[in-house]
Order: C-alpha cells, then structure tokens, then sequence
C-alpha cells in the first residue's frame, strides 16, 4: 500500500487558483522529486501535506489513514492537527533554525517537549492507578483489622497479632509506592531517556558531530541546513518534505547538503523534494512530478521526465533551465 | 530627611509601575494583536488614547475624576499615581512588545507549527525569548523615561524627590536639594543603564 496517497488537492487564495486537482502515490522509502516553474504551486504543495495551508478539497492519506479530507466539515481541532503534522517533515528554503538554540537542542527541542508530554500523562495515568490500588488496599486492611477483632482473643495475643498485621499492613503500603515511584521512572525513561543520544546521533549522520553546542549564527548556510534536517528527522516522520533546501545557499555549499539528503535515500525515508538542482533530482529520485500553472503537467521516472518528455510545457522547461545552468557556468568563467 | 523620603517614594513608585505594567502590557499587547476584530479595535483605541495624552493629564484623571464624577474619592494620592503611570506605561509597553513579536520571522513559528509545537511552546519556547532580545533597546529608552517621569507625581502632591527637594529649598532658603535629586537621577539612570548592557551582553550569544 502506498505510504502517501493524495487525491484531487485544490486550494486557492481569494480568487487566485494554486492547486487545480494534485493527485500522486508515494511508496515507502521512494524519493519523489518536484520541479517546475516559480509560482506553479509547489511551495503550496508542500505546505497542504503540513497543515500550514488547509486545502480546499481533495484528501491526503498516510498509510491507509486520511489525514485530510476536503469534502468533510473539517473540525479545526488544533490538537488533532498538530497530531496529523508529526506524520510530514519539512525542511524549509531558509532553514528557519530557532537562532537562541544551539544545535543539538535545536535537534531535540521538539521531541523533548513531545517526550515530557507523554511522560506526564502517562505519570498520571500511573497515579491514578495507584491511588485506587491503595484505597483498595486500604479497604482490605479495614476488614483484616475487623475480622481479627472479631475472634475475640485474649488481650495479650490481640496486641500482639494486631501490631504484626498493622506492620504488615504497612510494609504492604510502602511497596506499593515504590512500585509507584519504579514505574514513573520507568515511564520517564522510556519517554525521555534516549533523546540526548539520539540528538547526537542525527548530527553525526548529516556529518556535524563536533558542532552540538553551536549556535546558528556560529554554522555556514550549508551546516545550518543540515542541522535542519537533523531536526526534521528527530520526530521520525513518515515523509520529509524538502522545499528548495539548497535554493538560499551558495553554490559550493549546496554539495554538502544534497550529499546530506542522498544519504538519507539509503535510510530507507520516504522524501519529497522540491528543486531547481535537475541534475541532483536526475540521480536521487525514483519518481519526478513536473507543475505547471497548479496541476501535474508531467509524471514518471527521471528517464521518462528528463530524456522523453511528453508536454510540451516540460520541454520548454527543461530546456530554459538548461541554458540557464549553461549560463551560470559561462558566467563562472 | 525628607529629601530621602522622597527618595524612597521616587523608588517606590517606579518599582511598582515596572513590577506590575510589564505583565499587563502583554496583556494589552495580546489584545492588540488579537484575531477578534472589537477586542484589538478597543485595545488599540486604548492604546492611542492613553499614548496621545500627556502622563500628566491623566495622572490628574485619576485622582480627581472619581471623586468628583463618581462622588467616590481617590484615597490615596500615592495609589492615584501608581494607577496611572501602570496604566500609562502597561499601553507603551504593549507596543514595544507588539513590535517585537511582529519583527519575528514567519518561519519561526512555522518551523515550531511543523515540529507539533502547541501554541504555547510556539509563544514561550521560541517567539518570547526572541522578542526579548529584540525589544531590549526600546526597553531600556522606556524604563529611563519612566525615571525621570515619577517627577510629575507632584502634580497631585505626592512627595517624590524633586517635591521634597522644593520643600526644603522653599523653608530654608537652600539650594544644595536641586543638585542632590539631580545627583540622584543620574546614578539612578547610571545603574539601569548598566543593568541594561549586562543583559544585552548576556544575550549576545545568539543573533536574530
Ligand atoms: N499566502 C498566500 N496568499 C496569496 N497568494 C499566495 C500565497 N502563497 C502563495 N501564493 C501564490 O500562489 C502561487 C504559487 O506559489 P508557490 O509558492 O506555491 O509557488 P512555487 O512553485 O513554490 O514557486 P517558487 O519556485 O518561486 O518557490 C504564487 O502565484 C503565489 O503568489
Ligand atoms: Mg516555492
């Protein structure tokens, strides 16, 4: 089944028509890659998948589950949006990096919050749980208390069976609160326990191990970018949107960062990626979509796209980006 | 040693105004800001009002109009004043803060939207720390005419400073208390300024 399903996305704003009716399949671990022309829709795209535009029909599914559906009245629950975001990734043209964080907590900020959230409702799902356990408890000792008053002992032997049962009692209790206490602890770790490591384990793979305490203002465009994607995987989501990640850097630092996302292709992440690079979409993708004027002009293999275009429209684009990477060079000279 | 009473009254008052007009300038401030077209259109007809007229007029306001509109005078002339300039500064507050949470990029809080942030994280996690970095400068600009504006508590006779300064050049024909309470203003101003440039220091770490 395909990990992303989207049918029919339009969306406009005021009268102006973005979106005219997208409709793509993505599998699992298939890198998609979009190009097009400026203002044909692939920003606003890509902003749909992540609910920072709310199309205005069509639907989006993850794994079989509809994410969005247009011909529904949508509650706009923010809670369930924000559940609904965590399923996409998206690195932006200009990195947007928190610049008061270093990088690492960059990386983390978001799963830490998530973490401690679960945490939290998870300890009160566990107190809860134990503060009926122990009025239950409670309950039980009332009646062993009354039950040994009622066999009518002698004095002596009464005193002393009630102390014993009174320590047992209470020995009982305070078990139960550390078992209480190990089962929070057990909570918290499992929440919160592997962030840090799993932080850093994303800055080693887009290569920047040694920068964790940096700040943003402290990384090159290129390091700032990767930090970035880091930070959009420290959520494990199911598809990492790229928009133009190289657009806004220099042209010798956007290898590092392309090498970054080629790496990722090997994960086995499911990508989209909007882009101008033809050559890098040309060698990454498994699947290329042409827009044009807010619809899919043009769909297929990067063969089928880049050497046997069929439009029209994707000829005439592919041939203006080529003179114009030709002219970029020539001006290099 | 009224000289010094009026100290104490001129530290009383702009301590308290700063305690209590900050928070409520963010209220004022999220009401100007908000999505709810009459509650920004009041917040901002508020906010021009109170930033159109002089500190002094309203000052007056305050202490005489409930007495004489609502037969329900003004029981201290301390509190009349202290109501004001809160009042006053909360609004010039506000705008300072609308300012700086209007000069944060978009995509800060898209980054935070796409990484499941709720609007709160959104605000304190992220936007807040960035919009005190931003509005230090303005900040201090304020909090020194704040200073120097506790001098028009006198208007309704509260004894700050300069009023008790007058007090003892007017009985003793003396003219030393000018130059203290001006003394006074300038080591005043000095510190904040000092306060200031250690905080703007400390948040240098980072660049907006
Ligand atoms: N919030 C908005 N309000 C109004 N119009 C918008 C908005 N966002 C985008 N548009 C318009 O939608 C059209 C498509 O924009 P979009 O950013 O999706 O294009 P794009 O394919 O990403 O272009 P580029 O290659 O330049 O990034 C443009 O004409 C743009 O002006
Ligand atoms: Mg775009």
């Amino acid at each position: 089944m395909a990990i992303l399903e989207v049918k029919g996305l339009k969306k406009s704003f005021g009268a102006h028509e973005v979106l005219k009716g997208i409709d793509f399949e993505l599998e699992r671990g298939e890198v998609l890659a979009i190009i097009g022309s400026s203002g044909s829709g692939k920003t606003t795209l890509l902003r749909c998948l992540n609910f920072l535009e709310t199309a205005d029909e069509g639907s989006i599914s993850v794994n079989g589950e509809v994410l969005f559906d247009g011909s529904k009245e949508s509650k706009k629950n923010t809670s369930d949006i924000r559940k609904k975001r965590l399923h996409f990734g998206l690195v932006f043209q200009q990195f947007n990096l928190f610049p008061h964080y270093n990088a690492i907590t960059n990386i983390k900020l978001a799963a830490e919050l998530l973490g401690k959230e679960k945490s939290r409702r998870e300890c009160a799902a566990i107190d809860a749980d134990s503060k009926r356990e122990r009025a239950e408890t409670i309950a039980r000792h009332k009646t062993e208390m009354t039950a040994l008053k009622a066999e009518n002992l002698q004095k002596e032997e009464f005193n002393v069976k009630k102390r014993e049962l009174k320590a047992a009692h209470k020995a009982e209790l305070v078990l139960l609160a550390d078992k209480t206490d190990a089962r929070k602890a057990a909570a918290k770790e499992r929440f919160l326990g592997d962030i840090n490591k799993r932080a850093q384990a994303l800055l080693d793979r887009v290569g920047l191990g040694d920068r964790a305490k940096a700040y943003p203002c402290e990384l090159s465009g290129g390091q700032q970018q990767r930090i970035a994607i880091a930070r959009a995987l420290a959520l494990s989501p199911d598809i990492l949107c790229f928009d133009e990640p190289t657009s806004a850097l220099d042209p010798e630092l956007t290898g590092e960062v392309l090498k970054v996302i080629k790496g990722l292709k090997s994960g086995d992440s499911t990508m989209i990626v909007v882009t101008h690079e033809m050559e890098f979409a040309r060698g990454v993708a498994d699947k290329v979509i042409f827009m044009a004027d807010g619809v899919i002009e043009e769909m297929g293999t990067p063969y089928q796209i880049f050497e046997a275009p069929k439009s029209e429209k994707t000829k005439a684009f592919l041939q203006k980006s080529r003179e114009q990477a030709l002219g970029e060079i020539s001006e290099g000279v | 040693m009224t000289l010094l009473e009026g100290f104490g009254t001129t530290v009383l008052l702009f301590a308290a105004t700063l305690v209590v007009s900050l928070p409520l300038g963010l209220i004022v401030c999220f009401g100007s800001m908000s999505k709810v077209p009459p509650i920004r259109w009041i917040a901002r007809v508020f906010v021009w009002i109170i930033r159109g007229t002089p500190l002094m007029l309203q000052v007056m306001v305050v202490f005489y109009v409930p007495g004489l509109v609502f037969d329900y005078p003004m029981r201290s002339r301390f509190i009349a004043v202290f109501i004001a300039f809160v009042i006053n500064y909360a609004c010039y507050f506000s705008e300072i803060y609308r300012g700086g949470i209007e000069s944060v990029p978009r995509g800060q809080y898209e980054a935070a939207q796409v990484l499941g942030m709720t609007k709160t994280q959104v605000f304190f996690r992220i936007i807040l720390p960035q919009v005190v970095k931003r509005i230090l400068s303005p900040m201090s600009n304020e909090v020194i005419t704040l200073v120097k504006d506790t001098s028009l508590a006198r208007v309704i006779a509260v004894e700050e400073i300069i009023f008790a300064a007058q007090g003892i050049i007017n009985s003793y024909a003396l003219i030393w208390p000018l130059f203290y309470s001006g003394a006074f203003y300038l080591i005043f101003v000095g510190v904040l300024t000092l306060i200031f440039r250690a905080a703007e220091k400390k948040l240098s770490y980072y660049k907006v």
